[in-house]
């Protein structure tokens, strides 16, 4: 071709050489070109190599080549849920919020591992609920998951809106929560028919705490003791009766009575003997229901007629409400809260009784759920640090035996699993389930549930301790240790102030949590048949409402709440309900519950304070 | 032919202009309405797949509930407390700043402030103003040596708590209406009445009352239906109508066992009967002052 190039355009050699150079430095530059093209747009371009004149193109061809190099690296395997976004409904509380805190704060961790999206959507107490079923019933399918109060559990199990979990569990790619290591407790809020829908997260009981500042001086003053020996007739001597299994809520009433009307903290205005937080629309049940348990629950090998039963006769779902041992309960707890808890406290949220218990000293005692003990130790709430007493479960001296038909002088303690106990569920609406369940089941494994959650590492003090064994110190057989509670106040994480957990606090609480799900007579059950929801708003209206605020007569008050149950049940069905309920307590199976030894630390009171 | 064609084009575009507002009351009225009124003759819970037909069962049903008969009580008597109350006030407001006088235009303002505050948040703010522990007016009273109030926890003053709330919060609608209506009085009248030899008290009666009369009727009937539907200062303020059910109102009542409950069915029927009581009140009232407004 070359020569015909010559032959007919008649060029001599000269201009011929001249051409080819042209065309050489043209082919030059135009590689060059191609190289840089190539080396700024980060791939290779086979040109490049064949370029090698100068000093200039060399280089370029160098690093171009090493850009290469690293493109051709095998790709890393696509993370197992790269591009899925799931959404959670979760209690309102933002990025540092009890509930809500731990998905935001994971967020990122979790997009690294897996290549999750977390959206968390928040909804106010009241609107939680709603917001589910409303999803849920309308098959909108908003939300992936949820982590809702317990007592819709029914709710959201028997329509099958939430997705059986034992495959996922027993599927070694799935992160390990180990749910044998959970409570009795604690588990059923997550249990139906023996079969896990839920993951466990929070274990919510109602402990009784005292303030040690004010109640060691007392105890260290022999003119009060013989003042309460005198009124009486028996000594005062609250870590002996603790320590001995003999704290009981007729032995409160009492040193409730006593301790109302002094002045602990010097503001010149009368102080109370007990605070709680009842306020009709909140959580009011919640302090009424795990108080009554001792006067009705009776332990059995088996969960029976009438053993293990506090709600209903699971043979005919009559409510146990007229029972004698919820009348002498009703009637204790109406005394105590009308005559020695300060009357705002019926109009006291959550953070009110907390304020006014740990931060203005203002009641000797107070009946609430775990955060007591972790909001202790926050100097911006708490006046307390190194001072609360966490107890367990107070019992009672006499309870009504199903079995005998007769109330029985004996103490008994019914270990409870009140509050909201948020656990997380997965919708069957969701399009990504797997992924749902992961995140869930990632958030209750040891190393986030035990070690920063519930830990109180961020302060996010919803997610409670308690129910799994991992979660207790190892001193008192669980497999925490006082590193994992941050001790001696090591945490520091940006944006989130230091753990201050004392640690005085923080065995006398393990030490409560220990006694209240392993080593009380009895665990009473979490109501959370379909319909719950209600017979819960009936309780808050009649019990903490009517009887406490209202005036009316317990008798009165249980009857309306009776008549409200059978209303409800009659409403759904009794039949329905009877095999509900009976689902519910895994009626006529053995009971899983086996009290253990009760637990006892010296180093945790004070030792010159038990008289006994 | 055209000309037909473009005529019942330019006929039919009206229909166009009036769709959007008959979408919006279908969708947003009409279907709801009949919606609630299938779902007040079932066992509708919420939250359950399955409901069904039980006939008048949700409508007999509340007449054998004492807390529903409770909640008729509780908001009639709102209605009968607060309601004079606030025509009064309102009237008395209005007549003093019908006056001249220094500092009246600052007045008029300050007492309009409550009419911008929005009945929620006035109730979650009352939380803090009523706090009982040493709120905004127990800590005035404790400074002063005086004893507290129960204002939330103690039935009987919970009762006043909400009547002056909401008096506080709805005097000045009234006192508003009233002021427009003393303005527009003719001033040709009361000066004529005053050459009369007519007295402040006569001026009152016989001219400025009945003038006001129609404008103090169109005021006492949106403040009855208001207050019937009485709701956030209960339910937000008082912990859901309590203590107990002190102040528990009708719409309070059916709110918790729709959204407390998950009765829907239950919750259906009562609005219907609330919203029967509510008609039945509205049209005595009516046909009572009817030649007011012929």
């Amino acid at each position: 071709m070359g020569q015909d190039l010559l032959k007919d355009k008649k060029m001599s050699r000269r201009q011929a050489v001249s051409t080819a150079a042209k065309v050489a430095v043209t082919a030059v530059v135009v590689g060059v070109g191609a190289g840089l093209g190539g080396y700024l747009a980060g791939t290779s371009t086979a040109p490049v190599r064949e370029v090698t004149k100068t000093e200039r193109i060399t280089e370029t061809v160098t690093r171009t080549i090493t850009q290469t190099v690293t493109a051709q690296q095998p790709t890393p395997a696509p993370l197992r849920f790269d591009g899925v976004k799931v959404t959670v409904a979760a209690l309102a509380g933002g990025a540092r919020g009890p509930l809500s805190g731990p998905f935001y704060y994971y967020k990122d961790e979790v997009k690294k591992l897996v290549g999750m999206d977390i959206e968390v959507v928040e909804l106010s107490f009241a609107d939680l609920p709603i917001k589910i079923i409303a999803d849920l019933t309308t098959k909108t399918g908003a939300y992936d998951g949820f982590v809702p109060c317990s007592n819709i559990m029914g709710d959201l199990v028997i329509p099958g809106y939430v997705h059986e979990l034992g495959n996922w569990i027993a599927d070694p790619r799935f992160p390990n929560w180990h749910p044998d290591k959970w409570s009795y407790a604690v588990t059923q809020c997550s249990q139906w028919g023996g079969k896990w829908y839920g993951v466990p997260w929070d274990s919510d009981a109602w402990y009784f705490n005292w303030n040690m500042k004010y109640m060691d001086k007392v105890l260290r003053d022999p003119d009060k003791r013989r003042e309460f020996k005198d009124k009486f007739g028996y000594e005062l001597d609250p870590y002996g009766w603790y320590k001995r299994r003999q704290l009981t809520w007729q032995k409160i009433r009492d040193m409730c009575e006593f301790f109302t009307g002094w002045d602990w903290n010097g503001d010149g205005e009368e102080d109370w003997g007990i605070i709680m937080g009842l306020r009709v629309g909140e959580q009011g049940p919640m302090w009424f229901v795990p108080f009554a348990a001792p006067f009705l629950v009776e332990y059995g090998p088996t969960v029976d007629r009438h053993h293990n039963i506090f709600w209903f006769d699971p043979e005919t779902m009559e409510p146990l409400l007229k029972t004698e041992g919820m009348v002498a309960a009703a009637k204790l707890f109406k005394e105590i809260v009308t005559k020695y808890m300060p009357p705002e406290g019926f109009t006291f949220t959550f953070a009110d009784k907390w304020d006014y218990f740990l931060n203005k000293e203002k009641a000797m005692f107070c009946w609430a759920a775990p955060d007591t003990a972790t909001l202790a130790g926050n100097p911006e709430k708490s006046k307390m640090r190194g001072y609360l007493a966490s107890i367990a479960c107070p019992g009672s001296e006499v309870y009504y035996s199903l079995a005998e038909g007769r109330m029985v002088q004996k103490i008994n303690i019914v270990g409870n699993a009140s509050g909201c106990s948020w656990h997380g569920w997965v919708s069957t609406l969701s399009k990504n389930p797997e992924a749902m369940y992961w995140l869930l089941a990632y958030l209750s494994t040891p190393e986030k549930l035990v070690k920063e959650i519930s830990a109180s590492k961020f302060f996010w003090t919803g997610v409670d301790p308690g129910g799994l064994s991992l979660q207790v110190l190892t001193d008192y057989g669980g497999e925490a240790t006082l590193a994992d509670f941050g001790l001696p106040g090591n945490f520091v994480d940006p944006g989130y102030p230091n753990s201050l957990y004392e640690e005085g606090d923080l065995r006398r609480f393990h030490i409560a949590a220990y006694n209240n799900w392993f080593a009380a007579d009895a665990i009473q059950h979490y109501l959370r048949v379909p319909g719950a929801t209600a017979m819960y708003v009936s309780m808050d209206t009649h019990i903490i409402g009517e009887m406490c605020q209202g005036g009316i007569s317990p008798e009165e008050a249980l009857d309306r709440t009776y008549r409200d149950w059978n209303k409800i049940i009659d409403e759904i069905g009794r039949e329905k309900m009877i095999r509900y309920y009976q689902e519910m307590i895994e009626y006529k199976k053995p009971n899983p519950y086996k009290p253990r030894p009760w637990l006892w630390d010296d180093r945790a009171f004070p030792k010159d304070l038990i008289f006994g | 032919m055209v000309k037909g064609v473009k005529a019942m084009v330019r006929d039919r575009v009206k229909f166009l202009f009036i769709l959007p507002p008959v979408l919006y009351i279908l969708t947003l009225v009409v279907f709801p309405l009949g919606s609630a009124i299938i779902t007040s003759f079932t066992n509708a819970r919420f939250g359950s797949v399955e409901s069904s037909f039980v006939g008048l069962r949700n409508y007999i049903a509340p007449f054998d509930d004492y807390r529903f008969y409770n909640s008729v009580y509780v908001t009639l008597f709102f209605v009968s407390v607060i309601v004079p109350i606030e025509i009064g006030l309102g009237l008395v407001l209005a007549l003093l700043m019908n006056r001249n006088f220094k500092g009246r235009n600052i007045l008029r303002v300050i007492f309009m402030i409550p009419l911008f505050v929005s009945p929620i948040a006035f109730a979650l703010m009352g939380q803090v103003i009523f706090y009982e522990g040493g709120g905004g007016i127990n800590g005035i009273l404790k400074d002063l040596g005086l004893p507290v109030v129960r204002w939330r926890s103690h039935p009987q003053t919970a009762i006043f708590t909400v009547v002056l709330a909401d008096v506080w919060m709805w005097t000045p609608f009234v006192f508003l209406i009233v002021l427009a209506g003393l303005q527009s009085i003719p001033k040709e009248l009361i000066e004529a009445a005053k050459v009369d030899g007519a007295s402040g008290i006569q001026l009152f009666r016989r001219i400025t009352l009945p003038m006001l009369t129609p404008v103090i009727l169109t005021v006492l009937f949106f403040r009855i239906v208001d207050t019937l539907r009485l709701f956030e200062i209960p339910f937000t303020l008082l912990g859901g109508g309590g203590p107990g059910i002190t102040t528990e109102t009708l719409t309070v009542y059916i709110y918790k066992a729709g959204f407390r409950g998950f009765f829907f069915g239950q919750a259906a029927a009562m609005s219907f009967i609330y919203l029967v009581l509510v008609s039945l009140i509205v049209g005595v009232l009516l046909y009572r002052v009817r030649k007011y407004y012929v």
